[in-house]
């Protein structure tokens, strides 16, 4: 195989060796990047996809809020501690550890509790804030089980494949930051070429594309690269933690404990009864100086139990703050001692731990509100655009001229390349907007539901990408085209057979989030609708 | 660079460029994360998880040196030299300074 693919320029300057690695590095990762840029750029909006897909809630929704304003009798912080105590002695004496979250930050809301349970598994469940009994699935209008926009997330950092997945879009990540370093350095007029678009000259202008949202975005695809490998930096990179801890599950549990919870105690062995949380959490509460999220008991019923009180971050704290961690107060439950306060925004640790968690704030835009969830949202497209676009100017190039980096199967690798290109831009996107149509259209009370909707998601990707290898490349451009401008633009007409649910009524009790979510996929269906009459216009001249 | 080099074929000199890159390049930063972690100011924790958040820059910058211009002989060398040393450092310092 002595080919031109396989000739990095050992002799050329170092700009031409960069700008071959640039070239192969960035087209055989571009396909599963795109995808993890798509997703996780939804991914900024998974909550309103969330209550978009779930319109059974909506109602609850509102009449949770009119409770709120009326503000109908529920118990108060005292009260629902007890109500979670008094069911977790009852349900989960032997649990080593009770986690009860007693109500919103304004003192309504639900009633949770959380435990360990023998398998050291996290389990919980919902009370009900007036009287305290376990609350049931209300019967009458069974909710659709889906995973909602939690689908976006989860896919694009590890492809609901588990530790595989991490790993294989971790790779990606870490062939992102190549290309991304390769192709600045490939770049000799990096500023002019910024301020140069030249549209409707083919190779050019998709050169002048690519290098626009590279450019223009470059502080942020780096940013959102390096966060996400190093939010899981660990897993990744694990040289530093094994020489100090060695391997092995208790050297994880060592590690852990050392960087965030160092002086958790050990259980004593002699009993004695948790004793009334509302005392801490008010101690609590005014050492942070934040409303009570939860009330964690740690090795609930032993005389070395430990109680901590953890806040709620308000709005405008989130806002400002790039650490979305909140205020904690860590008590002894025998003598009632302050142990340990953490102020919120503050890290558990030092200055690693710090940096560890304003970069995952950094990652998951815990900060700055809305407006920065649509700048994240306009960054992330950007890059997705950089991946598609790069993708794309590869096979554009060489269809004005054959290269021959691969010899004999030259024009294979080609057609391949084509192919995936058109499953992984449009294809996906295909099967992103499937899985709204899905959340529709599969029946409520079918068993695995929301395994069902993801099965649509991939089934109609695996689809796109046959159909992309049947037919000619420009041929499966336009019919996928066709069909995602036609999924994204009749979706809200979709949501109006299903539910009966329609931009107007969402505009008039404002529903940002549905309206948001509808407009927006519509938006994407007029990009696409765009997209398909230049290619229509292209083969007309 | 010499007409040694072409003794093998050229996908064989780019699959060894490539495994220095991927191979050489991760043991160069797991290396550096050893080191640092060795040598931050912190508690062997916080040391190690801060190497582990540099490691991914020197990564990139040993990817872009694995292609550079220069004899694939050089690019392994490169890499394995300052991997070795920096994780013998690491282990020789956190031995005398009673890491964990």
């Amino acid at each position: 195989m002595s080919t031109k693919a396989t000739k990095v320029p050992s002799q050329g300057g170092f700009r031409q060796a960069q700008a071959w690695l640039h070239t192969w590095c960035g087209l055989w990762f571009s396909w599963l990047l795109f995808a993890v840029f798509l997703t996780g750029t939804l991914a900024v909006f998974d909550e309103p996809i969330t209550h978009w897909m779930t319109p059974e809630h909506h109602a609850e929704e509102a009449a949770a809020a009119a409770k709120k304003e009326k503000g109908e009798p529920t118990g108060d912080r005292a009260q629902r501690l007890a109500w979670g105590m008094a069911y977790m002695a009852e349900h989960h004496p032997g649990a080593s550890m009770w986690e009860l979250w007693p109500s919103d930050a304004q003192g309504g809301g639900e009633l949770r509790v959380f435990w360990f349970d023998a398998n050291r598994q996290y389990a919980g469940v919902a009370l009900d804030p007036a009287t305290g009994k376990l609350l049931t699935e209300e019967g009458g209008h069974a909710a659709r089980a889906t995973l909602g926009g939690h689908h976006f997330v989860d896919f694009h950092y590890e492809l609901h494949a588990g530790t595989v997945g991490l790993w294989i879009v971790g790779i990606a990540a870490m062939a992102m930051l190549v290309a991304l370093v390769s192709g600045v350095i490939t770049h000799k007029r990096i500023f002019k070429d910024f301020f140069t678009f030249r549209p409707k000259k083919g190779q050019r202008s998709w050169l002048d594309a690519h290098n626009a949202v590279a450019v223009l975005t470059l502080p942020f695809q780096f940013m959102i690269a390096y966060t996400g490998l190093v939010i899981s930096g660990t897993t990744f990179m694990p040289a530093s933690k094994v020489l100090h801890y060695g391997t092995g599950p208790s050297a994880q549990v060592r590690f852990v404990s050392e960087l965030g919870d160092s002086d958790k105690p050990a259980a004593t062995g002699r009993a004695m009864p948790v004793p009334v949380l509302e005392s801490f959490a008010a101690r609590g509460q005014e050492r942070m100086g934040q409303p009570v999220r939860a009330v964690v008991i740690d090795h609930p019923g032993d005389a070395g139990a430990r109680i901590g009180v953890y806040g709620w971050n308000g709005d405008d704290e989130s806002a400002r703050r790039l650490s979305a961690t909140t205020g904690m107060v860590q008590f002894s439950a025998a003598t009632g001692e302050v142990q340990r306060v953490r102020l919120p925004g503050a890290a558990d640790g030092g200055a690693a731990m710090l940096a560890q968690s304003a970069m995952s704030g950094l990652h998951m835009v815990t900060f700055g509100g809305w407006p920065m969830k649509w700048l994240y949202f306009l960054c992330g497209l950007a890059g997705t655009a950089m991946m598609g676009s790069g993708a794309v100017l590869f096979i554009v190039k060489r269809r004005q001229k054959h290269l021959g980096e691969f010899g004999g199967a030259t024009a294979r690798v080609y057609r391949l390349i084509e192919a995936l290109n058109v499953a992984a831009i449009a294809g996906l996107a295909i099967a992103c907007v499937g899985y709204l149509w899905a959340n529709r259209l599969v029946p409520v009370g079918i068993g695995h539901r929301a395994d069902r909707e993801l099965q649509v998601f991939f089934a109609l990707w695996a689809l796109a990408l046959v159909h992309a290898f049947v037919r000619q490349p420009a041929r499966a451009w336009r019919e996928q085209l066709g069909a995602l401008a036609a999924l994204c633009l009749l979706l809200p007409v979709l949501n109006f057979v299903t539910t009966g649910d329609h931009l107007l009524a969402q505009l008039l009790r404002s529903d940002w989030e549905s309206l948001g979510v509808e407009l927006g996929v519509v938006a994407f269906g007029l990009a696409a609708l765009g997209a398909l009459r230049h290619l229509r216009r292209k083969v007309a001249r | 660079m010499n007409t040694r080099t072409s003794t093998f074929s050229p996908a064989l000199r780019l699959l060894s460029r490539v495994a220095a890159a991927v191979f050489g390049g991760y043991a160069l930063a797991s290396a550096a994360a050893v080191f640092l972690a060795a040598v931050l100011p912190a508690g062997p924790a916080e040391a190690a998880l801060g190497g582990m958040q540099f490691s991914f820059a020197i990564y990139t910058v040993a990817v872009i040196w694995a292609f550079a211009p220069v004899s694939l002989p050089r690019a392994w060398a490169g890499l394995l030299l300052p991997a070795v040393v920096l994780a013998g450092l690491g282990l020789a310092l956190r031995g005398a300074g009673g890491g964990a």
